[in-house]
Parts: structure tokens; sequence; C-alpha cells
């Protein structure tokens, strides 16, 4: 009997923790960091793993294991690493202070906003900390890397159309959460789309974003050019390219969401192959990309005299036909005229987004054939000597993906 | 003067037709020999309208470094502002040309645009116009400095309001940021010495920034107190002490007489002084007696007062002015706002204007039209004014589109960015 109310005070203790860690059931949802932001941790909770973990803002608790990545201009390196007290895998992303000048506050920005969302489509950062001269942020592992990586290792004539269906859907509610917020993205594109071991789209890249609130007014319009978004420019809607009187709001994400799509069906980044300033004309002069199929794409526009695998890629896009559902919904967002877009809310009614409820076919299915980035019971272990990991993986693609 | 219809205005011989031709060097040279052309009294003819000829103004790309030139902006003394667009980041900017040629004759004028470039060089405020780059073209003995683009003046602005004033609740926005840019230009030890309403420039979101630092003056790095011997600002807009011709005066000072006369200004749609002339305009000045007009209500008069008092002494200093309660109150916008006005091409949200120039870069001049455009007299213009009126507005016109074939980008070889 002495015995009882301790149990039950345990029993109790176990309850709230509960209530704490299970409001939904996703993998990614984490105690918002704001309200430990004193700790700089956040518990997160893995469905297969109910314990709470505790991510110090202590570097010695993570053991570095290999690159998987670089971004920022060289200036960060992502690392998969292990948190020492609880053996779970991480990823690291270290941000060299004295290679990143301008980039600065746009880190300083990304931390900022991002301990301040919570949502489960969107890249949470554990913790963050400085160590030595870098700044160290302790994320989530994404083990399909982005879907820009994807594309890149598997799929160089785009993506399937289911796939990019359940992509978007899970990217439109990312956007949609941001927007109420007051948060126009700004570079939505596939190397800022992660792809997670469960098989969840999960955007990131907040460093480019704007708030439209200032000053305790919530601006209609934002009229500022992103001046460090020079890698961004193919995705820009045409209204911030603009820069003219009338400004540009959230629907020039959505415009950057319509030219991803065309970037996840194609395999390529559209205006990649022209300089910045006829991709400026199209788009000003309403020539939006198309998904490349066998009624959009035309032969006569480019000469066929390329090595065999753009042969192939081109007759992949010959042969193959994307829905009607698909077409309308990349010209819907690629809209000029941000009057005619469609809101954010509007967009996963769309029949191109429900085709994802009527299969029992699941992202992870559709991407069987690509190995997972980071395969992690394989990986060589290795302590702070990362030059070595980087011949042993020079065949991941370094170069632009991984943009957390 | 007998027969007035076949007289033609001789500029260097026998100039008919005229040709008026996009290129800044003819138009110079015309304007110079115009006006240095002693032989002779001018005399204006009338000169029938079929007989003035206009080059069609072909939009060729120009490049310089990496920017792509655009429309003019407007005119100085010095040269054009025309814009331009980093073809690297799509950023649009404005490029101020300065011709060594006109340089030379206006007074200090090699030495300010110096002095300027090394202050913005050095600045860095939401409200000061940034230098974003300096070319130099050693052959044709130009500068370009490239910088911040900004859609309309201040002046531009009030011109257009009913009593060119601006509602209080915008002209207070507008001074307050005034204040900021002007605070942060003082505690950088630079004397700006011409605010007024000309050289305050507004972006797209409606930010002020100070420009034009030609006149400006940087205070030794040890000078003990803000002490200035020489001003060169606009004349309406000088305190009494320089009015007065005193030898030396307080810089900071100076630019809150100004910064008074730039409220008053956009306030009431009046100057506090006035005067025929110059000597009449100083000697006002001099006397530092002013009226407000009585429908401006206490705050701001006693605001005003402040900031114009005749001994700078007693002027209000910027801190002084920050603590006024008219700067502090929160003034509610009862009134529209005046927005920035259509551009006289009837543009309505000032829109790029290298558009055709991009157009001419990537897919060639139009061989089609060239034949027919490439004259045209006055006459067919006023012709093509009343159908332009006539017919209903056209806008996004759909510019043909060709296949980018053939790319080049020209660049002058001689471009050196500084």
């Amino acid at each position: 009997m002495s015995c009882l109310p301790d149990c039950s005070f345990s029993k109790s203790t176990i309850d709230t923790d509960s209530s704490v860690c299970q409001p939904t059931h996703d993998e990614s949802s984490y105690q918002p960091l704001s309200e430990a932001s004193c700790l700089s941790e956040a518990i997160p909770l893995l469905p297969k793993d109910s314990t709470m973990i505790k991510y110090e803002s202590d570097a010695h608790h993570y053991e570095l294991l290999s690159i998987i990545g670089k971004g920022m201009i060289q200036a960060a390196v992502i690392s998969l690493a292990r948190h020492v007290p609880s053996g779970q895998h991480v990823a690291v992303k270290r941000i060299n202070l004295e290679k990143c000048n301008h980039d600065l506050t746009y880190m300083q920005r990304e931390i900022l906003v991002t301990k301040q969302l919570h949502h489960k489509n969107l890249l949470p950062y554990f913790c963050s900390f400085v160590c030595d001269n870098e700044v160290w942020v302790i994320m989530p592992i994404m083990v399909y890397g982005s879907a820009q990586d994807i594309i890149k290792s598997r799929f160089s004539a785009g993506l399937p159309e289911l796939a990019i269906a359940f992509i978007m859907k899970d990217i439109l509610s990312a956007l949609e959460y941001i927007h109420k917020r007051g948060l126009i993205h700004r570079s939505v594109k596939a190397s800022h789309i992660l792809v997670s071991g469960s098989g969840k789209a999960i955007l990131s890249g907040l460093r480019y974003s704007c708030n439209v609130i200032e000053d305790g007014r919530w601006h209609q319009t934002i009229h500022q050019f992103p001046s460090d978004s020079g890698s961004n420019l193919s995705w820009l809607s045409p209204e911030v390219l603009e820069q003219n009187l009338l400004g540009y709001n959230y629907k020039s994400d959505i415009y950057s969401l319509g030219v991803c799509s065309c970037e996840l069906a194609n395999g390529v980044v559209p205006y990649a192959d022209m300089p910045p300033t006829q991709m400026l004309l199209e788009k000003l002069q309403g020539y939006p990309p198309v998904p490349l199929d066998a009624r959009s794409y035309d032969v006569g526009e480019e000469p066929t005299e390329t090595g065999n695998e753009h042969v192939s890629v081109e007759n992949t896009y010959k042969s193959r036909w994307f829905s009607e559902a698909f077409h309308s919904f990349t010209s819907l967002c690629l809209e000029k005229d941000p009057l005619r877009r469609p809101i954010t809310s509007q967009l996963p009614q769309h029949a191109f987004i429900k085709q994802c409820k009527k299969t029992s076919t699941t992202l992870l299915d559709l991407l069987a054939t690509v190995t997972p980035h980071v395969d992690v019971p394989s990986l060589p272990r290795d302590d702070r000597g990362i030059e070595n990991a980087v011949g042993r993986l020079e065949d991941l693609e370094l170069d632009d993906s991984w943009i957390f | 003067m007998a027969n007035p219809e076949e007289e033609v205005v001789q500029v260097d011989g026998p100039a008919f037709p005229m040709l008026f031709e996009d290129d800044d060097e003819m138009e110079t040279l015309a304007i110079d020999s115009w006006l240095n052309d002693d032989d002779g009294p001018l005399v204006f003819h009338r000169v029938n309208s079929k007989e003035i000829i206009y080059q069609a103004r072909k939009k060729k790309a120009k490049m310089i470094g990496k920017y792509v030139m655009g429309d003019v902006l407007g005119e100085g003394s010095y040269g054009k502002v025309k814009e331009m667009l980093d073809s690297e980041t799509l950023c649009r900017r404005a490029v101020k040309i300065l011709k060594k040629r006109k340089l030379r004759k206006i007074p200090n004028g090699e030495q300010n645009v110096q002095r300027e470039i090394q202050l913005l060089r050095r600045l860095n405020h939401k409200n000061v116009i940034k230098l974003v780059d300096v070319l130099y073209n050693e052959e044709k003995q130009k500068m370009y400095m490239i910088m911040e683009y900004c859609v309309s003046v201040l002046q531009e602005l009030l011109e257009r309001c009913p009593q060119k004033k601006f509602p209080i609740w915008q002209a207070h926005g507008y001074f307050c940021q005034l204040l900021d840019g002007l605070e942060y230009l003082h505690s950088q030890g630079i004397i700006h010495k011409d605010i007024k309403p000309g050289n305050l420039l507004l972006t797209t979101c409606g930010t002020l920034k100070i420009s034009d630092l030609g006149v400006a003056e940087a205070l030794d790095r040890f000078a003990k107190d803000d002490t200035c011997h020489t001003s060169q600002g606009s004349p309406a807009f000088q305190p009494p002490e320089i009015a007065n011709g005193l030898e030396c005066f307080s810089g900071f000072k100076v630019d809150v007489w100004s910064s008074g006369v730039t409220l008053f200004n956009i306030t009431t749609g009046k100057y506090p002084f006035e005067g025929d002339n110059i000597y009449k305009l100083f000697e006002n000045i001099g006397k530092g007696e002013f009226t407000i007009p009585d429908d401006i209500d206490q705050l701001l008069q006693g605001l005003l007062q402040g900031m114009l008092q005749k001994d700078p002494q007693e002027r209000l200093a910027i801190k002084q002015i920050r603590q006024h309660d008219w700067v502090r109150k929160k003034h509610p916008r009862i009134t529209q706002e005046v927005c920035i006005p259509q551009r006289a091409n009837g543009d309505e949200f000032r829109s790029m204007s290298v558009i055709p120039y991009l157009q001419d870069l990537h897919y060639g001049p139009d061989e089609g039209d060239e034949a027919s455009e490439e004259y045209i007299t006055e006459h067919d213009l006023q012709e093509m004014r009343q159908m332009d009126a006539s017919s209903s507005k056209k806008r996004n016109k759909k510019p043909k589109r060709k296949l980018p074939s053939c790319i080049s980008v020209k660049r002058f070889s001689s471009c050196k960015q500084s």
C-alpha cells in the first residue's frame, strides 16, 4: 500500500509526458524551440523511439561521422553525426563564420525564424550554438536528401507525376502555415525540399524569407528585392523581379512552387540554359516553363546532337504524358498576374493534389529505386577528420544540394 | 523673318533637316554650340512641323560592366542619371554618369565628386543613398556612379500634391526618416549642407533616402566641434549665418535649418523666405523673420520656430527635435496618401525601363519594323499623339518573341571595376 502513492505519481508524469509528446503522430513534431530558448534545446519525438532526447548545446555531444552536403556558398558543411548520449543520428550544419561574410545576417535570421515555427513539413532545428569559429545547427537527418539530389541520382528526366503530387501536397501545407504567419518564403525550389525517411517532404531554406509584418503593421505588399538571392532567380516570380511600385505578396511563393514543380517534372532547372536577363524577359512576357511531355515538348526547340543521355532524356519527354490536372496545376501557379494566381489554401483542393488521396502508393514506393542518401549503419566512422570522408563520398552531389 | 514657314534654325551651318539622335555626345555638342554661339544675336524661327525629323529611338542594348543601361531618369549639371539593371542579380540600379569635360566647367566639380564617392563608400544607413559601384571609362572620359535605385524624388511627389503640400501624416513620416538619416550622417561627422526636397529620394516602398552628398563636408576626425567655413548649398535653404556671410558657423545647425525649411515647405506648400533674386533672398533670410500660415497646428508651429531660429545657438539640435511632441505624436492617416505619379510615358508603376534594351540584347532588332520607323517627323508625332489620346489605352502589348538563336553581349573593354 505504501508504494501506491509513488506508483500513481510516476504514472501521472508519464501521462503528462505523453500529452506533450503525442499531439500528432508525426516524426517531426517537436516542442517549440522558443519555449526552451534558454536551454536552446528541444524534445524530438520519433515514432519508433518514444524516449525523450535532450540535444545539448555542446559540441562534445556530437560525433561527426561524414560530410553529406555543403551549402551557403561553401561556408556551411552538413555532416551526419551521432548524438553520443542517445546514440541517435542527427544532421549537423556547421557554418564557418570566417568564410561567410554577407550571409551572416541571413543565417541569424534563418535560425530565429525556424525557432518560431513548428510544422510537420518544415525543417526544425533541435538546437544551435557557437563552437570555435563555427555555428553548429543540429537538425534531424533527412535520409533521402533534397528533391534535387533525388533527381540527380535516379530521375534525370524528372520524377513521376504522383511523386510530384505528394511533394507538392506537403510543401503546400508548409507554405500555408508560414503564409498565415506573415512570412513569404521566396526560395521554394527542389534543393530546399528535403525528403525524410518516412517519405515526407520537408521545406527548408527560410534564410531568404521575409516578413510582411513590419512596425506592427501587416503590409499588403512587399517591395524589398531579395538582395542575396542570385541562386534563386530562376524561381522568383515576375512581380518580385519587376521591382516596381506594385510590389509582391505571398502569391510569389505560388509562382516559385510552379517553377519548382516543372523542375521536379523535367529534371532540370527551368531557364538554366539562359542568362538571367533573358529569363527575366521570358517571365515578364509571360512565357513560363511547362512540364515537358509528348504534348508540350517541342522537338524543334533543341538540336539533338548531345550525348546519349540527353537523347534518352529527350525520348522520355517525347514518350510520356502528364495528366491534364498536372498541366493545369502548373499553369495556374505560373499565372503571370498574381491576382489570377490561386491562393495557397485553394491549391490543396486541386485535382492534381487530390490524386494523392485516391492511391495507396506512397512517396517512398515511388522513390524505391533511390538509395537513401545516408545509409546509416554502413557509413564509415570518422571523428573530426572530415577531409578523409570527402574522398569516399565524392560520388555524392555536393555542389548545391542540401542547402538547409 | 520675311518668310517664316521656310526659315530654319541654323545650327552649325545648313543643318536642315535636323536630326535629333539619341546619343548624348551629339546632343551636348548641339547644346554647347547653341550656348556658345557668339556670332550674332540668337533668333528663333518658326519651323514647319513636317520639317522637324526625329530619328526613331532605337533602344540599342548597351552594357557598362555587368550593367545594362536603361532610360534616362534625370539630368543634372554634371551629366545624366539613368536606370540600370545588374545583369547578374537582376537588381535595379541608378547610375550617375559624370563627364570629365562637363565637370571641369562646374566650380569644384571634380573635387566634389571625389569627395562624394569617398563619403558614400563608408556610409551604410537605410535613409542614406548607397553607392554600389564606381566604374571608369578612361577613353570616353566618363565616370559611372552606380547607386541604389529610387523611383522618385520628394520634390516630384510634392509638385503633384494639392497646394503642393503633403497630408500631415505623410509629411511626418518623411520628416522622421529624414531625421534618422541626418542623425546618422552627423554621427559619422558628415554635414550634408544641401538638405531639400529635391535631394530626398524615395524607393518603391516609400523609404526616404538622403542623396547628393556633392557639397557635403566630412569633419576632421580630431575636430573639436562642427565648425564649418564654406557652403555651396541651395540658396533658399541656407541659414541666416550663411546668408549674412559669417566666416565660420556650426555645421550641424546648418542641416537643422535646411531640414526646417524642408519641413516648412512640405507641410505648407510655401517657403519661409523668398526673394526675387539671391540678394533679396539672402537679405530676407538674414533678418530671420518669417510667418507660418495660420492653418498649421500649434505643435508644428512650435517645432518650425525652433528649427528656424536665427541664432544657431538657440536653434534646436537633432536630439531636441526628436523629443519634440510633434515628432513623437502619432498622426492619424485621415487623408489619402499622395502616391508616386505616372511617368510621362504613362507608366503607372514605374516599371523597369531596360526591358526594350534586353529585348534588343537577346532577340536582336526587329528587322521588319526598321524601315518604316526609322524617321519620324514632328507632324507624324502629333498625329500619333492624337491617335493615342482617342484610342483606348493599350497596355501589356505582347512583344514579338524570337528564338534565342544568337546571344551576343557587348562589353566595354575599357570599363574597369574600381
